[in-house]
């Protein structure tokens, strides 16, 4: 294979490039050459929450008490504040204040 | 009628410097969160053996941060290419669902805008413009700006971890201090809480949270959200077809 390391890395960079760029025009390239229909428009509405959910439950798996707790509180905060820095301060020092307090 | 009714969709979604500066600055706390991971990959990357300008160039072109911590794993004095290249193309591939959820902004204004405002998506500025789509807001300006806004601190924090190492190691050794290594956790789940509309969510969500945890057990990388984002989008396809 390539030799020199200055050669490696700049082909390393550039089909991680290619590779990461694929990935984020890939799914507009689809989507764009389709009329949805009503099905694949339930789809597409359901699909961004259901990422969130992929995205968020595996990290709470093996949490602790003060993890959990302030994810519940983070929740409330968004649900009835709507604002996203109030939530998110809410879990952040919740999370510290119970990890530093209560289950050390 | 339908060309009628496609002009008038179209001539509602725009692309203005307003939506983008909107959306950079509404992004500013997620990027934050980004800040401390981009210490972390800079640290980690001059640890492995990069140049912080290596790391740099890095998160320049790649920026991708959940695949450039990935292949810090397989960095050697004899780079893999083929294995890098793998395995960014896996951890990334949850982004072509993504792209394809903002199906409704993108493609409503000009390709060369809809493309180059995608190189900048991350999982962070997508939520949240997602969010704002789905808020009934029609300014696609919003994903560019704040895909900038998490551009700049992730390339800010590789900066100063890769060129500070020898004192940040001493200070931020420990995120979970801070409470920051749930900072991401903390994040989705608010904008997954801004999703809610009512109980008739909860089967397609239960069926998200299930693929996701067992393809989560079953597969490396980043492949559960794709898993977890497929089920619940057809989950609901059946539900409301």
């Amino acid at each position: 294979m390539l030799e020199n390391h200055d050669l490696q890395f700049a082909a390393a960079i550039v089909l991680m490039t290619v590779a990461t760029y694929f990935t984020r025009a890939g799914g507009l390239f689809i989507i764009s050459r389709v009329t949805p229909s009503p099905r694949i428009r339930a789809f597409l509405d359901h699909m961004p929450a259901s990422i969130l959910v992929a995205i968020v439950v595996p990290t709470l798996i093996g949490k602790g008490p003060a993890e959990l707790i302030s994810a519940g509180a983070t929740m409330l905060t968004a649900l009835y504040t709507r604002s996203l820095t109030i939530a998110m301060l809410t879990g952040l020092i919740s999370v510290s204040m119970l990890r530093a307090l209560v289950f050390t | 009628m339908k060309p009628k009714l496609q002009f008038q969709e179209k001539s509602k979604v725009k692309f203005s410097r307003e939506g983008m500066f909107d959306g950079f600055l509404k992004c500013v706390p997620l990027g934050l969160g980004v800040f401390v991971y981009g210490i972390v990959f800079g640290m980690l990357a001059v640890q492995a053996g990069m140049t912080p300008f290596q790391a740099q160039i890095m998160s320049l072109t790649v920026f991708a941060g959940a695949a450039q911590l990935m292949v810090l794993e397989l960095w050697a004095p004899q780079l893999p290419v083929l294995a890098l290249f793998l395995t960014t193309l896996a951890v990334n591939m949850r982004h072509l669902l993504m792209g394809a959820a903002m199906r409704d902004w993108l493609v409503h204004i000009p390709p060369g805008k809809s493309y180059f405002s995608l190189f900048f998506m991350t999982d962070e500025s997508w939520a949240l413009s997602v969010k704002e789509m789905d808020s009934g807001k029609k300014d696609a300006g919003f994903l560019l700006g704040s895909g900038l806004c998490i551009y700049s601190f992730w390339n800010f924090a590789t900066f100063v971890g890769s060129s500070t190492s020898f004192w940040m190691d001493k200070y931020l050794a420990d995120p979970a201090v801070l409470g920051l290594d749930f900072a991401f956790t903390i994040v989705f789940i608010a904008l997954l809480t801004f999703f809610w509309r009512g109980k008739a969510q909860i089967p397609v969500w239960m069926i998200a949270a299930a693929t996701a945890l067992l393809a989560f057990t079953l597969f490396p990388g980043k492949w559960y959200i794709i898993f977890g984002g497929l089920a619940g989008g057809i989950a609901g396809a059946l539900r409301n077809a």
